[in-house]
Order: C-alpha cells, then structure tokens, then sequence
C-alpha cells in the first residue's frame, strides 16, 4: 500500500521532470548539440559532410590562447567582484534599510540595464577617454590632475565598466533573498550580544550564500563571455580576451565565412567553466535547508535603523547613481541631440535640435520596431519567469528524477556564445517547416528564452531553497492540492523575485542585439536592429536618440515593476 | 608572392578602371524592358543586402517606379560574413533563400566556389564586361579607404599614407581592428613593403576600432586626430558640419561589392533585372544615394568622381585567397601584442 501511495505520488513528479526535460532538451541541448558537432566539421556547419579536428588544433595550439585566457580570468573575476560588492550593498541598503525614497531608489537601480551596451561604451569613453573624457578634463582643469590620468582603455577600464553594468543585475539577483531574510536569528544573536559585523559575518552572509554563490557564478560566466565592454574598451587598446576573440572570428574571420568550428571549439573552454561551477553550486545546495529563511513563524522583515548614518548613507548612494546613471544618460540625451557625437562643451548647445528625433519617427520601420521589441521583451520576459519558477520549483523543492541535469541545461546556455545560438536556430528553422518562425519575432522570443534562462534560474534558485517546507505542509495539512499550494503559498512569497526576473529579463530583451541581427528577417525589426542599422551607416547620434526612446519603454515597464512588487509585498504579508 | 607583374597588371588594370570611369556601362533599355516583362509574372524576390531597410525602401521605390510590375524586397543581412554563411547554411538545408545578393568581393570569391551564385550572360543585358567577375557577379559599388582628419585637433593637415607613421600623430591615430585596407594596399605596395608600414603603424599605438563607423565619429569628437577609415562611413557626420575633413590616399585602397542572382532564385528574372538596373547610372544613384557607395565604372556618381585620376589598389577577384593570407597575417600582428 505504502509502495502504491508512493508510486503514485511519484508520477506527478516523473511527468514534470519529463516535461521540464523535453522543454529545456528543445530549447537548449538543439544549440549545445550543434555548438558540439560544429567544432569537427570542415566549415563548422553542423549538418555538412566530413569530419575534421583542424578547428580544436587551431583553438587549443593557438599560442595567444594562454594570454587570452589571463586577460579572460581577470577580467571576469575583478567585474565579478566589483559587481557583488555593489549588488550586496544595494540589495541591503534598499531592501533592509530605513533609507528614504528606497522605490525611487530601487527603479533608479535597474534603469543603466536599458542603455544598449554599445552606447553605454560610448557613453564612458565620452567621460573617461584620456583625452576627450568629461572628467578627465574637469579633474584637469580644476585640480590640476595629470591630463588623461583615468584610461577607460584598460583592463581596470574594462573591469570597472562592466562591474558597473552588471551591478544592477547583481542587485536584481540579491534583493529578493536579503529582502526574504528571516530576522529571528538576527535578534537572537543581538540579544546575545552580537555587534552589527558579527551579525553579518556569522548570520545573514551563511544563510545568504546560495544566493551570493548564484549570483557570483552567472556573472563570473557573463564575464567570461561578454563582449560589449571588453569589445569597446579592449580592442582599442589591443587587449583581448575570448569574447573578442570569438567575435573576430565570427565577423573578421579570413575566409570569408565566420569560423563557426573555432567557435564551438573555443566554446568547450565555456562549457567546461560552466560544467564545473554548475557542479560546485549543487554540491553547496545539497544541504539546502540549511539557508531556509522564510519560515512559518516569520514576520515582516524589520528595517534596520540607519541612524547617525542615514545622511552620508544617502549621499554616497546618490553618487552612485549619478556615476551609474545620471551621467551616462545625460551622455545618452546630450549625444542624441547633436548632429554629430562630439565631447562635451558648452559651444554644442547652439546647435543642440530634435532632428535625430523626428529622423526616427520619420523612419516608416520606427513604429512596428517599437511594437516588435515590446512584444518580444514581454513574451520573452514571461516565458523565462514560467520556465525558471518551474525549473527551480521542481530542483529545490522537489525529489523528482534527473533534477541536476535538468538544472544543468537550464543554466547551459551561458556558455553558448550569442552566434551559434542564432545559427543553430536559423539550421533549427529552416529545416523544421511545423513551426514557421523563421524571420518573424518568434524565433527571436526563442532566442531570448533560450539565453535568460540561465540567469531566471540562477535567480528564481536562490530565493526557492529560502522557503521552509512547513510552509506546504502545513497547507497539505488544510487539504490544499499541489497547485493550490504553488499557488497560494510559494508563488505570493517568491512574487518579488518572480518581478525581478522578469523585469531583467525584459530590459535585456529590448537591447540585446547578438540574436535580433543574426536572426533579422523579413518581418522582424526591433528597436536594436533599427538603432543598429544607424550606428553601422554612421548615424551614431540617431543611434543615441533610439537609446534614449529605449530607456524611456524601461522606464515605464520599472514603474510598472515596482507597483506590482509593492502590491505583491502587501498581499505576502 | 606578389611579383612585379602582377603589380603592373595591377596598375594597368587601376589605370583602366580610372579610363573607364568616363564611360557608362549600363544595360540597354530594350533589352531590360524584355527582361521586366518577364519579372512581372515572378513571385516576390529577395535581395540580401546589408543596407538599413528604411534605406533599401528607397532603393526598391526607386527600381518600381521604372518596373512596377516587379515586385522585390529587402532583408537587411549584417555584415559580409554573416550573409555569406547564412547563405550556405540556407542552400545546405535546401531552404528558402535570396534571389539576388550584394555582398563584398572576398565574400563573393567564397560564393564562386560554390554553386549558390547563377551565371548569366550579362553582357546580353547591357552590362559592361569589365564589371563582371567569371560571368557571374557584377560590380556595383565600391568602399573607399581614406583619411580622416580632425581640423580642430590635427597637429597639421594630413596627406597620405606617410602621415600614419609620422611621430607628430603618435597616440593620436585611429584605424578599424580589420586590417583590410592594409591587406588590400599590399597588392600594389607588394607583401615586404606593406608589411613593413604596418609595423611602423602598429608602433604608432594607435586605437583600434571594431567598426569604421564609431571610428569617423570619434575622429570628430577629438578623440583621434587622424583615421584610416571608409569614406561612406565619414559621410553622416561631414554632411552635419562636423570638423573633419577627409584626404584621398594614393594609391587608395577599395574593397568592391558585387551583385548577382543566386542559383537557386524563385524569380530569376526579376533578380538580373535588379542586377542590371542596380549597375545602370539610375539605379547605382539610387543605391549611392543612401549607401554612400558607388560604382567606380560610371562616370556620374560621386564615388567616381572622388577616385577619378587616382591609383586604386584591390586584389583581383581570383587572388582573394591572397588577400585573406595577408588579411589574416595582419590581423594576427594585432592581436600579437598578448603574448608579449
């Protein structure tokens, strides 16, 4: 009897794995099978003849590879920590703290993710170039520092930059799981006497870590394979790394067709990284229980008192944001009303105009660009909050079959540069005649689902093992069905991170430009490709108008955010 | 090796190109009315083509309001290889794919090992044989490498090629990370001498740029005073009065686009007919309009106008594997600064 109760509440768990493995195994292993095979075949197509090992001699024998992949470590590991840092003190300032004005704080924090990368770069070389840089020449000409003392082309350039960018992510990743933090413990050790570090050090860092850990794994692996930043500020200075180099032989490669086998070779480098902090992650996971925080006898969590501090607290916040934020946009307007990009000066206001502007909404792509992007980051951003809810719902909480591997593909395609997974599809696509997304704003959806995965369920991961399991089973107790219980118990108290996905999600679906142009078809033009098309033919300064149009929709969809985590908040407690 | 005969042919085949500048090689209207008539029972074509598609609308307005009845449109493709590999991916899976193509001239040497692109006798449509490589692919415009220079930040007025090694620009140069224009310079300088320059341009530590566009507008933000950059692509920002001036290198460096109908087109006709009207002086100033980019065969546009009297230097279609050595050797002199 025992065995057939078992059994039977087993198959729920066996049909959820298999459909979790089917879904993930088309969205995922297709590309990663692809990036695979293409490393041996003579072009790198994966559906040609022939079989070679020329791409992985190549790879593996290039004798800069050693120094790339230097440059590539430090690189990711310094914008790691840099990024951590700042995500944690975000994370505790606006969701712990009694700091005023946190909301404003708080959409203030993720609104950089909407500025494309491309002008982002821009904007910080127009304040940080040696020579043109708007600080450089303020710090020169008022305090008397060295010309050119800050080289945003360097590799501390490059680290400083993209911790910077991926900040917000970090706190996006954080916010739910500090906010989550149950205070009982904390209290207990205060009233034993525990100061505010030891408190920190020996309490909410340990029952933070699967978080942190998360978090600190998804950016090192956005570090190892991001190129905007390192494309932007490296190049110039002839610092490469793998992501520079993939992208040369993506789009500088000598024989006119981009080396796709080099790149799935290079790739392994990626899928190993990948592979093995994947495997760090869960054996640290093994003991979840021991970073439950959300609990049956938890209360609202309690705001720490500022105090004394409140004052430079938020003074140094503000500055952050003007160096995050404030700066690069005004960059972003002020080059968006120029008629050509130019450093900072005060003689431009003359001839400062809307031009860029009216250019854009002249272009008779402009408005079904914008309808498309929207309609991409919104079903985007959907897609991956269900799929990364589920994945971590059945990982975390769950002891249903093949749930490693099933948390492994969905965290794959980090390692899957942005270029092969555009080709497998286009491959996918255009020999699957059933599904007709070819050129239409589909396959870009699938694309995107495809890649945020694995940052939906690192994300929705960190914030599922907080949640004690007494919480269900006390509404299996009531008689409440599985369902009910997802829904009335787990789902209102992960809402926070449920928004904060798929708010992220959704900015990076409106700038991300990697899959958009690989996949540019015939009736799907979005916002990037369009801004995209003005920066190749030289029209940088259009390019900066549709940044900030972008930034703009951000702003909305953050506002948006915010009201419906406020209300969630409410509702959870 | 590049021998002092090719070099000679080189020149005289330059020379030629220069002649022929004052000449038109557009196809004769009967013949292109025939052709239409044909186009107007076809299907829908598909041009390849990397040009922004508020920028190919025009270009297609232009081409039906000669041929109404021809119905075409553009998929805008980014970048040479990308266009070039998705147009095998598309034929190894045997699946829908371009009519006609305007793509580069080192990617079209990569397509004419393949079947993809379709032969035609173009000379029977008017076209010039002189822009037609192995009867396939037809010129129809140019990029053009020159300098670009800052007026307010230069330390003086450049003039050529000399100027990018002179120690007065030292730190103050920028160049595209693709060293095509140094690769296409060698066949007329020969592989030593090119080399050679090279090196002393890399000792100049100039910035390195992944795209020539951001590169023109960083010479006009002062951020460079000098730029070996594309013409086309100095253009937006010289047109809105920013303080750059541009000056032709001799012997200047091109890298040719050309246009043909594919193998396996659905509208043959209505794809030769875009050929030829994109090579005729209506429809390249149609395209140079909103490229920037001409045919250097036809006296009227102005990217003839700027090469006319000029020594240009490309490798021959059918050398291009001499090129890509070069092209890659150069690059790796790049990236070579890493393993110091």
């Amino acid at each position: 009897m025992a065995k057939a109760i078992d059994r039977s509440a087993r198959a729920p768990l066996v049909l959820a794995g298999g459909a979790l493995l089917l879904v993930l195994g088309y969205l995922v292993a297709v590309p990663l099978v692809m990036l695979v095979i293409s490393a041996f075949k003579p072009n790198g197509f994966p559906f040609e003849s022939g079989f070679t090992l020329k791409h992985l001699v190549a790879s593996f024998g290039n004798p800069l590879l050693p120094e790339l992949i230097t440059n590539t470590l430090l690189f990711s590991l310094g914008s790691t920590a840099l990024a951590l840092l700042l995500g944690i003190l975000l994370a505790f300032l606006l969701e712990r703290t009694d700091l005023p004005l946190r909301n404003l704080w708080r959409g203030a924090a993720i609104l950089p993710m909407a500025i494309p990368p491309m002008l982002l770069a821009m904007a910080w070389v127009l304040l940080l170039s040696p020579r043109i840089g708007a600080i450089n020449v303020l710090l020169s000409n008022w305090f008397g520092v060295a010309p050119g003392t800050f080289n945003i082309y360097s590799l501390s350039g490059m680290i400083f930059v993209e911790g910077m960018s991926l900040a917000p992510s970090a706190y996006l990743m954080l916010a739910a799981p500090v906010s989550n933090l149950a205070t009982t413990m904390e209290e207990a050790a205060a009233l034993s006497g525990a100061g505010p570090l030891r408190r920190l050090r020996r309490i909410i860092l340990p029952m933070l870590l699967p978080a942190i850990a998360s978090a600190a794994i998804y950016l090192f692996i956005v570090g190892l394979v991001v190129f905007d930043v390192p494309g932007s500020l490296g190049i110039p200075a002839r610092i490469f790394v793998l992501s520079t180099h993939i992208y040369n032989l993506a789009h500088n490669p000598p024989n006119s067709i981009p080396a796709l086998g080099e790149i799935g070779s290079l790739s392994f480098i990626f899928l190993i990284a990948l592979a093995a902090l994947g495997l760090v992650y869960h054996r640290m996971g093994r003991d979840a229980r021991r970073f439950v925080t959300i609990t049956g006898k938890a209360t609202a969590p309690r705001l720490w008192d500022l105090g004394i501090w409140r004052m430079p607290v938020t003074v140094g916040l503000a500055l952050y944001f003007v160096l995050t934020l404030i700066l690069p946009i005004a960059i972003l307007i002020w080059t968006s009303l120029l008629p050509y990009q130019a450093r900072i000066s005060p003689a431009l206001v003359e001839v400062m105009n809307f031009d860029n502007y009216a250019t854009f909404m002249r272009n008779s792509r402009s408005f079904e660009a914008m309808k498309n992007s929207i309609i991409v980051a919104l079903v985007s951003a959907s897609l991956v909050v269900l799929l990364s809810f589920a994945v971590a719902i059945y990982v975390t909480r769950t002891k249903g079959p093949w749930r490693t591997s099933i948390d492994l593909l969905a965290f794959a395609p980090m390692a899957i540069p942005g270029v092969m997974i555009g080709m497998a599809l286009i491959f996918v696509y255009l020999t699957f005649d059933a599904l007709p997304v070819y050129g239409t704003i589909w396959i870009i959806v699938i694309a995107f689902t495809t890649e945020y995965l694995a940052y939906g369920t690192r994300s929705a991961n960190g914030v599922a093992v907080q949640v004690h399991p007494e919480l269900e089973e006390a509404g299996r107790m009531s008689g409440a069905g599985a369902w009910r219980i997802q829904r009335r118990i787990l789902i209102p108290l992960v809402l926070p991170a449920i928004l904060a996905v798929w708010v992220w999600v959704f900015a990076h679906a409106l700038r991300a430009l990697s899959a958009p142009l690989m996949l540019q078809g015939k009736d799907n033009t979005v916002m990037v490709t369009l801004l995209w098309g003005y920066w190749n033919t030289g029209e940088i300064t259009i390019a900066a108008a549709i940044g900030v149009v972008l930034v703009g929709v951000l702003l909305i969809a953050t506002a948006v955010w915010r009201s419906a985590a406020s209300r969630g908040m409410t509702h959870a407690h | 090796m590049i021998t002092m005969n090719r070099r000679n042919l080189l020149s005289t085949a330059a020379a030629a190109l220069t002649m022929m500048a004052t000449r038109t090689s557009y196809a004769a209207d009967a013949d292109m009315a025939a052709l239409a008539a044909k186009a107007a029972a076809e299907p829908m074509a598909v041009w390849y083509d990397s040009s922004r598609q508020d920028q190919a609308d025009q270009v297609i307005a232009a081409f039906n309001a000669k041929y109404p009845d021809a119905k075409i449109r553009q998929e805008s493709i980014a970048g040479g290889n990308g266009m070039s590999g998705r147009l095998m991916q598309e034929a190894m899976a045997n699946a829908d794919s371009a009519d006609v193509v305007s793509v580069g001239g080192g990617e079209t040497a990569r397509l004419l090992d393949t079947d993809i692109i379709a032969s035609r006798d173009w000379s029977a449509i008017g076209i010039d044989p002189k822009a037609v490589a192995e009867d396939k692919a037809v010129l129809t415009a140019v990029s053009i490498y020159c300098l670009i220079y800052n007026k307010d930040t230069t330390p003086k007025v450049p003039t050529g090629w000399d100027d990018l090694v002179d120690p007065e620009f030292k730190g103050n140069i920028g160049t595209w990370i693709r060293a095509a224009a140094f690769a296409e310079l060698a066949a007329t300088w020969g592989e030593e001498k090119t080399t050679d320059f090279y090196t002393r341009v890399l000792a100049q530590e100039p910035l390195f740029y992944n795209s020539t566009a951001p590169l023109a507008q960083s010479v006009a933000a002062g951020e460079v005073a000098l730029g070996l950059g594309i013409y086309h692509t100095a253009l937006p920002p010289l047109e809105k009065g920013a303080p750059i001036g541009l000056v032709a290198l001799d012997p200047t460096p091109i890298s040719s686009i050309y246009s043909f109908a594919t193998q396996r087109a659905k509208a043959p006709n209505t794809a030769s007919l875009f050929v030829a009207w994109l090579a005729s002086p209506e429809g390249n100033a149609a395209y140079e309009k909103i490229s920037g980019r001409g045919s250097p065969l036809l006296g009227s546009t102005n990217t003839a106008k700027f090469l006319e009297g000029r020594a240009m230097t490309e490798w021959p279609i059918k050398e291009k594997a001499s090129y890509a050595a070069i092209f890659e050797k150069y690059n790796n002199m790049v990236t070579a600064k890493a393993v110091k």
